[in-house]
């Protein structure tokens, strides 16, 4: 799995590109990481990795996800933001090598686990994200600002 | 008194439901996860007569590198180490001793893998993870909270107004 900063800006630019809510995105960019609670119970001693596993697959996100989207009044709408931002989580952490055994895509019917064995994850992956989204910034400020312009132009 | 409206009541219902597959997943992870899972490196090498001439993947560290022979004995797993021996007559990257490294290979034996693919890891890159995923927590907290609030009437998350 890559780090958080990757996550969140690769479904901060998912967010703008299919102009979806962005900040449901992100936070569902890194909601399969909610198995990470395990730090908490290695503190306390406990490995409770198993117990947690199903957060990091795309029925647990999902379901999630779909407990989140019923605290909004659009549930729908929030409920398909949150997935685009678990698919690229899962899409990012699928093409990685190197931290993760890989996705059990069809859990709880197969304990199977895919995985691109192509990219070792490293800096430069963080770093090209983090190049995209500045670039990505730049370029829907200036669409914006620009058609900022034409509307107060023809007003 | 305050009666919930029939959307409402659906919602709680339906919260409820998720909630309690939710529940039964995890459990049922908790349950099967030991018999069911890819194994660990430890456990693939304790009984590699089960998973002999299959493709393995696995974390290691190089200790010695014999390029007459075209071999190198790693680590693997915590102290104490379980020593193996990795054949790389295939592996044309550059490895040195000391490497962290991530194979990919097939299980030939007791303690023995011929590898297909060996990629090196930086040794500082789980400290990088975990020091760059830190400020990804704020950022995540902002960019939702500046667009929803709760409102503890409704129990809901709603729009904040723009421009208000």
């Amino acid at each position: 799995m890559p780090d958080w900063i990757t996550h969140t800006t690769i479904g901060w630019i998912a967010g703008k590109v299919i102009k979806m809510e962005v900040g449901l995105v992100v936070l569902g960019s890194i909601l399969p990481d909610l198995v990470k609670i395990n730090h908490i119970a290695l503190w306390f001693g406990m490995d409770l990795y198993s117990l947690f596993n199903p957060f990091h697959t795309p029925v647990g996100s999902l379901l999630v996800a779909g407990i989140l989207a019923l605290f909004f009044v659009d549930s729908i709408k929030v409920f398909l933001a949150l997935s685009i931002g678990i698919t690229t989580h899962f899409l990012l952490d699928f093409f990685l090598i190197g931290l993760t055994k890989g996705i059990q895509f069809l859990f709880p019917f197969s304990w199977e686990r895919w995985r691109f064995n192509e990219i070792m994850i490293d800096y430069r992956i963080t770093a090209l994200a983090i190049i995209a989204a500045v670039l990505g910034y730049i370029y829907w400020y200036y669409k914006d600002s620009k058609k900022g312009r034409t509307e107060y132009k023809t007003r | 008194m305050n009666l919930l409206s029939s959307m409402q009541k659906r919602k709680v219902v339906l919260v409820i439901l998720l909630l309690v597959i939710l529940i039964f997943l995890l459990f049922y992870s908790y349950l099967e996860f030991n018999k069911n899972d890819y194994p660990d490196s430890g456990y693939l090498f304790a009984h590699y007569q089960t998973f002999n001439n299959t493709e393995i993947t696995f974390p290691a560290r190089i200790r010695d590198i014999d390029t007459a022979n075209q071999t190198l004995t790693a680590n693997i797993g915590d102290p104490p180490y379980t020593l193996i021996e990795i054949n790389i007559s295939t592996i044309k990257n550059t490895l040195h001793r000391g490497d962290s490294i991530f194979v990919i290979g097939i299980l030939t034996g007791n303690r023995t893998v011929s590898a297909e693919r060996i990629f090196v890891r930086d040794p500082g890159l789980d400290y990088f993870i975990f020091i760059s995923s830190i400020p990804a927590i704020p950022y995540v907290l902002f960019l939702f909270f500046r667009t929803w609030c709760f409102d503890r009437k409704s129990f809901t998350f709603i729009q904040r107004k723009k421009n208000a």
